[in-house]
């Protein structure tokens, strides 16, 4: 069943990589000190491996005594875990142009995680709470409609990640504010699901909408800050 | 990558040892005839897990059923340990199910869960309605917004 996973997880990488590679034939990376894309494996690799740690030492399960246990992602991921260390390690590796680097890795990173939830009808954990509508789907074995919600949180993102990459393409807008909206769509898309989301403990709510306000934030400093647009950006 | 994480998951899945056990009760033999039985007479949602001590997964979705079974107090939770040694059983309970709001059986033979539909693997979990109708069977580890969803959908 672990595999399931790994398909999920699969699709989104892929559908990472086919964003950058979409953007990169339009200019996207230049300013940019890093290598997007191993940058983003790299932060995605740490980030899934802090959550997990994180994940266990919330059950009790203490990684140097149970190391094996670390590699068995399915039984849990600290959402919240894997995300902040996730950002904090590229802040790290994009420490030298840390606005550029994020402007232009943002809308393949909303692509990527659109990827991982349509990815989730592999694992079968892509449907939510009971709902009547015409595209609801029903759990294998079951005649319950419900909301497939990840399919929702897929579309939201794709819509996310495109909007802002044309709108880098052909709108020029401020170093910074890419950035900042793909924070605020990351935290906005799962806020705008959850209601439809089915768990035992709830979601990091909390988390989501820091993600908001601190991308909105970002935005906003951006604007006001900086009149360089990119197609001002250092060479 | 995958037959490499495959091979290590094996591995390190044969080698496990419980750490810092507390010893619990050993789980009484059940016989499928029985466990459906119960299953029948309880007259709520009931969900059974096969679980052994040998298996790193199922210690991996332990602490996750644990906790389910304290705040799902409208269902009912079985936990069948299968092919295992009881000394090595009561510590795997004491380890994790201590605070658990379960019901303990075992069986020694490894038959029950293949007479419930399910196969000789672990772990394993029957999600079963009211009536007694089992309405999924999901093979291998459990992962929360799984067992959310199926627990749902039994209670319905």
């Amino acid at each position: 069943m672990e595999f399931t996973l790994l398909g999920s997880a699969a699709i989104g990488v892929g559908a990472f990589w086919l964003m950058l590679r979409w953007e990169a034939k339009r200019g996207n990376a230049a300013g940019c000190s890093l290598d997007l894309w191993d940058a983003g494996l790299t932060v995605g690799v740490v980030g899934l491996l802090a959550g997990r740690l994180i994940a266990m030492a919330q059950v009790g399960i203490n990684p140097l005594t149970d190391p094996a246990q670390i590699i068995l992602v399915r039984s849990g991921v600290s959402t919240a875990g894997a995300s902040v260390v996730a950002v904090a390690m590229f802040i790290f590796l994009a420490r030298r142009s840390i606005l550029e680097d994020a402007d232009a890795i943002g809308p393949s990173v909303l692509v990527g995680l659109a990827g991982w939830h349509a990815g989730t009808v592999i694992s079968g954990t892509w449907l939510g709470t009971v709902s009547g509508l015409p595209w609801a789907q029903t759990a294998p074995g079951s005649d319950i409609t419900r909301h497939p919600v990840e399919l929702y949180a897929a579309a939201l993102y794709v819509i996310a990640g495109f909007g802002i990459a044309l709108w880098k393409q052909r709108g020029r807008p401020p170093l910074g504010v890419p950035a900042g909206l793909t924070l605020t769509a990351a935290g906005a898309v799962r806020l705008a699901t959850e209601p439809t989301r089915i768990s035992l403990s709830g979601g990091p709510v909390w988390l989501y909408a820091s993600a908001v306000v601190a991308g909105l934030g970002l935005a906003v400093w951006a604007v006001m800050d900086g009149r360089r647009s990119i197609g001002n950006r250092k060479p | 990558m995958l037959p490499l994480i495959a091979g290590i998951a094996l591995v390190v899945s044969a080698c496990s040892a419980a750490a810092g056990v507390t010893p619990g009760d050993a789980p009484e033999p059940i016989t499928f005839d029985d466990l459906a039985a119960e299953i029948a007479a309880s007259g709520r949602p009931t969900i059974v897990n096969a679980w052994a001590s040998w298996c790193l997964p199922c210690r991996s979705e332990a602490p996750l059923l644990a906790t389910a079974s304290t705040t799902r107090t409208n269902i009912d939770f079985i936990a069948l340990n299968i092919r295992d040694n009881p000394g090595e059983a009561a510590a795997f309970i004491g380890e994790y199910y201590t605070e658990a709001q379960m019901i303990h059986y075992a069986d020694r033979s490894g038959t029950v869960p293949v007479d419930m539909g399910g196969g000789r693997g672990v772990p394993i979990t029957f999600f079963y309605d009211a009536d007694a109708v089992l309405i999924h069977i999901h093979r291998g580890i459990i992962d929360e917004p799984s067992l959310a969803l199926y627990l749902d959908e039994i209670q319905r």
